[in-house]
């Protein structure tokens, strides 16, 4: 058992986030190389205004405002909240002056963070189960979708763990010394988890898990699109 | 600016009349391929979320809401093959799965997507939030489809008709000649004026106007309007008996060479003509291609500037070069927009300018402008008997959006759409006519 | 489709794929499925030049041809043939479609 949660926490956790770093700088490698060629190839009147006009309705969704309030509501909310999740996460690196310019207690959002990805995330797999876009999902879309579940379901409740039911003996401090090493090349496995002591170890490692599969499998899947849209929106011909 | 001459590209080899279906060999499916994803065409073959949302923006599946008529799912079997082929993952897993082999029967499933099912109207690219250019990619698809040629009989035999007669109608030359007589002679006693003429092949005039040859042999008045307007605003203008044709089935088709082909020789006939622009009668793929998609067919700027009649009539008006009068079109008339022309051409307010100008109760419809529905009839449909019952079906949507308006002209800057409207009005029960926009203006000029 | 004792097929977008089988009979037809109330003198007149014209250079004939031989003023023909002379008289005259954009 030992064995199998050092090589979830620690190489595994090394190896997929490679994976992820390189295939993130391999994607916006060929988008900066290739949107010259595009572009240059590109043929139509204007898009005006090019670049930030780009932006903003990539960002703000402003294609589907009009044609799908609910969803885009949704869709703002989840987007919105992923950057929530990640600064988050940055915190249980370490402490850092400038995310707690308002005051909080870490974790970041009082617990309803994963409670509005859940539902989220819940309602984008629904979507799926309804005809016809069920059809169109390939697998792919199912398995990111459902490990992001789980992902989340466990951070969520490690979270509610220590904050609701009072779980203590798995600390913040605890994630800080596990977080750092990792980003000092240092590599330790606190007791806390590796003893199981704490009844919650689990779900860190169901979570550290999951991540490792989302990133492992983030270029073949559609999450992509987060690095594509901008530039796709930006060659868009009209 | 100069101009270098331009070879002809080598065409496909003709295996016989319309689809071989037959012909072993695809790697020219495969070439057309590998060109297409250059840059960030790869991207765009990658990155769709299967969401959905470009579903209710197609006409064709509103019309039919079935699940191969969503436009992402038309192009699904060619992003298949281009992650199967081109991307790390599909090199990886390729010998695991069949899933995206490029074999005659997915090319077959893919022209009946790419030509059957989609008019290559760029509606769903305005939705998709991730950005892809749909209809690039359902281009894609008839570039390769065209390059084994797999291009539906009627699509094919029109676009062999242009480059081996000139024009798409097969129109001899005697044919056209005698046309403009008569017409000529319509022309002076229409507007009692016996010094009109139809200039023809006539060097060193200001323009050269090409013309659809529909409006030789089926729809001339379309033509006489737009003579008779020249005429008013005083233009030096020239038709030419060789190259007149302003319609590019090769662009439908997704035949690269025959565009290219066609390109060239209207180019070439402004440049020995010797005239300072063309000037496009009213069609709005001829716009698109000859407007946008030409300069990179030919691989060159033209030597001579380019534009719609829409925006010379535009001209003329705001320079007071004619003098119009709204009571003569007293009828309610709205407009329609033509996918080539607006939404990929970039010509959207001339037209209006135009009409607030020429008719008595202009209504607009909804939605319009960019967004405007496509009438059913683009890509290519037309030529596609094969097709005919999707064309008409999937009209539905513009034939409610006409009713709605209560107009009884609907007006039209394409010839195209103006065959479309027609039969809508007949199979809807909507009695409507259809008018260009240049015979509006021609009914309105104050003599 | 049944018309008098024929059997007739009509391709997507309604013209004969026989023209060979076309009789007065299925023009009425046709030209009721136009919304043609009734086939007129001129109506013939017109239909029948395209019909000969066709069975002798198997091709539509041009628009002038027809007006000139028939003796109809240009705007008159859209009057009586409201789909035009392509899409409405050549389909009454039993032709195949006529191949671009029409
Ligand atoms: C550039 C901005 C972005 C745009 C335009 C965008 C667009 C979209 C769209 C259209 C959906 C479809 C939802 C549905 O199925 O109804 C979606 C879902 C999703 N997005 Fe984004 N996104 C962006 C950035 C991101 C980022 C930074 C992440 C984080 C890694 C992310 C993660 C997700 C996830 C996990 C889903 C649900 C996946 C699914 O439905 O299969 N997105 N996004
Ligand atoms: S381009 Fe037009 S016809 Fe084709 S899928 Fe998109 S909306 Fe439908
Ligand atoms: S809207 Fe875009 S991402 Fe969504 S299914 Fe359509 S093409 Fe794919």
């Amino acid at each position: 058992m030992a064995a199998v949660v050092y090589f979830v926490l620690i190489p595994m956790t090394y190896a997929c986030t490679a994976i992820f770093i390189f295939s993130l700088s391999w994607h916006i490698v060929r988008v900066v190389s290739g949107l010259r060629i595009s572009l240059a190839g590109s043929v139509g009147p204007e898009k005006r205004p090019k670049f930030w006009g780009s932006l903003v309705e990539s960002l703000l969704f402003l294609k589907i405002i009009k044609t799908h309030p609910v969803q885009w509501f949704l869709l703002i909310l989840f987007h919105i909240t992923f950057l929530f999740l990640i600064a988050g996460h940055i915190e249980l690196i370490g402490h850092s002056e400038c995310l707690q310019i308002v005051p909080h207690e870490i974790f970041l959002g009082a617990g309803f963070i994963g409670l509005v990805l859940l539902v989220n995330l819940s309602f984008f797999l629904f979507r799926r189960f309804h005809s016809p876009i069920r059809e169109m999902s390939e697998p792919s879309d199912y398995y990111i979708l459902i490990l992001l579940i789980l992902t989340v379901l466990s951070g969520s409740q490690m979270n509610l763990a220590r904050s609701l039911y009072g779980y203590s003996t798995m600390s913040v401090a605890d994630y800080r010394i596990f977080l750092s090493g990792l980003t000092t090349f240092h590599p330790v496995v606190p007791d806390v988890i590796q003893s199981g002591d704490a009844g919650h170890s689990i779900l860190l490692i169901i979570h550290v898990l999951c991540a490792n599969l989302v990133f492992a499998l983030f270029p073949s899947s559609n999450l992509v699109h987060t690095i594509l849209t901008v530039p796709l929106s930006r060659l868009q011909r009209h | 600016m100069s101009y270098k001459p331009v070879k002809m590209k080598k065409r496909n080899p003709d295996p016989g009349p319309g689809r071989s279906g037959d012909s072993p060999s695809l790697t020219g499916a495969e070439d057309v391929v590998a060109r297409a994803i250059q840059g960030l065409g790869i991207m765009h073959a990658t990155a769709c979320m299967h969401c959905g949302f470009c579903a209710d923006t197609c006409h064709i599946y509103l019309a039919e809401p079935k699940l191969e008529n969503i436009p992402a799912q038309k192009f699904s079997e060619i992003t298949r093959y281009i992650r199967r082929r081109h991307t790390l993952s599909g090199r990886l897993f390729s010998r695991f799965v069949k899933n995206g082999e490029l074999t005659q029967d997915v090319l077959r499933k893919i022209s009946d997507a790419v030509y059957g099912r989609c008019t290559a109207c760029g509606r769903c690219t305005l939705q998709c939030p991730v950005g892809i250019d749909l209809r690039e990619i359902i281009r894609i698809g008839r570039k390769m489809c065209a390059a084994v040629r797999q291009v539906p009989e009627g699509l094919q035999r029109t676009v062999d008709n242009q480059i081996q007669t000139g024009n798409q109608m097969a129109i001899p030359r005697e044919e056209i000649l005698s046309t403009l007589d008569w017409l000529a002679e319509d022309l002076k006693m229409e507007m009692k004026d016996p010094s009109i003429e139809i200039p023809i092949d006539q060097p060193g005039k200001d323009f050269l106007y090409l013309i659809n040859p529909r409006e030789i042999k089926f729809f001339p008045l379309s033509l006489l309007s737009a003579a008779g307007v020249f005429h008013a605003a005083g233009a030096s203008w020239t038709l030419s008996s060789r190259w007149f044709d302003v319609t590019n089935y090769g662009f439908y088709a997704g035949d690269t060479p025959a565009a290219t082909e066609l390109t060239r020789r209207v180019i070439e006939e402004a440049v020995s003509l010797n005239v300072k622009e063309i000037i496009l009668s009213e069609c709005g793929h001829g716009y698109r291609s000859f407007r946008w998609e030409g300069p990179h067919w030919i691989g060159q700027e033209y030597p001579v500037s380019i534009r719609s009649v829409i925006e010379l009539l535009d001209e003329f008006i705001r320079a007071g070069r004619i003098r119009v009068d709204p009571t003569m079109n007293p009828e309610r008339t709205t407009l329609h927009d033509p996918c080539n022309l607006v939404r990929l051409g970039g010509i959207v307010d001339p037209q209006r300018r135009i009409l607030r100008r020429t008719v008595g109760d202009f209504v607009e419809m909804t939605p319009n402008r960019e967004n405007n529905f496509c009438c059913g009839g683009g890509g290519g449909m037309l030529s596609m008997s094969e097709f005919g019952d999707v064309r008409v079906a999937s009209g539905k949507i513009k034939a409610d959006q006409i009713r709605a308006t209560g107009a009884k002209i609907v007006a039209t800057p394409c010839h195209n759409c103006a065959d479309q409207l027609i039969e809508l009005s007949k199979k809807y029960k909507l009695g409507v006519e259809i008018q260009a926009v240049v015979e509006l203006v021609y009914n309105a000029l104050i003599r | 489709m049944k018309i008098g004792d024929k059997s007739i097929d009509f391709d997507k977008d309604g013209f004969m794929v026989n023209p060979g089988l076309w009789d007065e009979q299925i023009a009425r037809a046709i030209a009721g499925d136009e919304g043609i109330e009734e086939m007129t003198e001129q109506h013939w007149a017109i239909v029948n030049f395209i019909r000969n014209y066709w069975l002798e250079h198997d091709l539509a004939p041009a628009v002038r041809l027809i007006c000139s031989d028939v003796g109809v003023g240009v705007r008159q023909i859209y009057k009586l043939f409201t789909s035009g002379p392509a899409r409405g008289a050549c389909r009454v005259a039993g032709l195949p479609k006529p191949d671009g954009c029409v």
